[in-house]
């Protein structure tokens, strides 16, 4: 039979309970017998508790690392603190952007080359068929002069296609 | 101020070393805690492993309003309270209401031979035995007050449960431990 009193009882069982509820408690177990023993028996229970031993336990660290680890994405697996591999790998991506832009100049110089080559051959090309036109138009061109022009001329050349289809004719 | 604040933000960040500290701090209580509340030593390892990587898992959600230990201790809990509530359904026990003491602990409350002259200590087993028979309520706000040391409000915050509730269950589960010790 606590009177009421059983929620300020476990509190003073433990010196948690404050000044005005603590005077209210004792005026009441000043006159009150079984509430002056269920104080005692909580401090009793209470401090039996508290001298529960604590007993060593198995390390369980290693085994929470280990699951917690394999349930990290394999790139964070890594651990890879990248402040530091970003401020290492700077140089060497700086060389390679150096290299590749040397590169890059290497080959748009070469295929310059190449288009300047294959404008001359045009260019010759055009000169043939000039000279083929030419020969075909003046009229006092040997056979052997005009079968010569017609083997170094581009027998993609319009004129010459003309000319040919006109002598099938 | 929460001495393991540092250790929680470094783990909140993915750092498992830091959380692995924090495991080496709390592992000993904590494995007592749920050894109290569970009577059996292998149960209350599973348990608290359980109850560490939850709290990994969750500590992006964790605020800070309580300290690391108050909560780490109120997922502990509700990590005991699923293993109850299974072991009850594995038992077939389901209709049994989850206040009910563990089953198998009726038997050898017999601490006599191991109370001291003063009648203040009792060996931890003949405790733990004892905590078996407290309904969960009664053994949770019990083992967090007079062992873990929580203050009420902190034990109303793990429990969810009004200031008032504590109270009463803390007298009414220490009636009942005198009861099986005496």
């Amino acid at each position: 039979m606590s009177h009421g009193f059983e929620h300020d009882i476990a509190l003073a069982a433990d010196d948690s309970l404050d000044t005005d509820r603590q005077q209210r408690l004792m005026a009441h177990l000043a006159t009150c017998d079984d509430c002056r023993a269920l104080l005692a028996e909580q401090r009793d229970v209470r401090a039996m508790l508290m001298a529960r031993p604590i007993m060593p336990v198995r390390d369980l660290s290693a085994q929470i690392r280990a699951t917690l680890e394999a349930e990290q994405p394999w790139i964070d697996r890594l651990n890879i603190n990248w402040r530091v591999w970003s401020l290492r790998v700077a140089p060497i991506a700086a060389a390679l952007a150096i290299v590749a832009v040397v590169l890059v100049r290497s080959a748009d110089a070469t295929v310059q080359n190449v288009t300047l080559a294959a404008d001359a051959t045009v260019a010759t090309t055009s000169d043939d068929s000039q000279s083929v036109a030419s020969a075909l138009w003046s009229g006092d061109v040997s056979e052997d002069t005009l079968m010569s022009l017609f083997l170094r001329a581009n027998p993609d050349d319009a004129l010459s296609t003309y000319v040919s289809n006109g002598r099938e004719k | 101020m929460d001495a393991d604040r540092d250790l929680v933000a470094a783990a909140a960040e993915g750092d498992i070393v830091a959380f692995e500290t924090l495991v080496r701090r709390h592992q000993t209580r904590l494995v007592g805690y749920l050894r109290g509340l569970t009577n059996t030593e292998s149960d209350a390892e599973d348990l608290a492993q359980e109850a560490f990587l939850r709290a990994y898992r969750s500590l992006q959600g964790f605020r800070g309003t309580s300290s690391f230990k108050t909560w780490l201790y109120q997922i502990a809990t509700n990590v005991f309270r699923t293993w109850l509530e299974k072991k009850r359904n594995q038992a077939g026990l389901s209709a049994v209401s989850l206040d009910a003491p563990l089953a198998g602990t009726e038997e050898a409350m017999d601490p006599a031979g191991e109370t001291n002259p003063e009648g203040r200590h009792v060996d931890r087993d003949a405790i733990d035995r004892a905590l078996a028979q407290l309904p969960p309520d009664q053994r949770e706000a019990v083992l967090l007050r007079d062992v873990e040391g929580f203050d009420y409000r902190e034990i109303a915050e793990q429990l969810d449960v009004p200031l008032g509730t504590v109270e009463s269950r803390i007298f009414r589960g220490r009636q009942r431990l005198r009861e099986l010790l005496r």
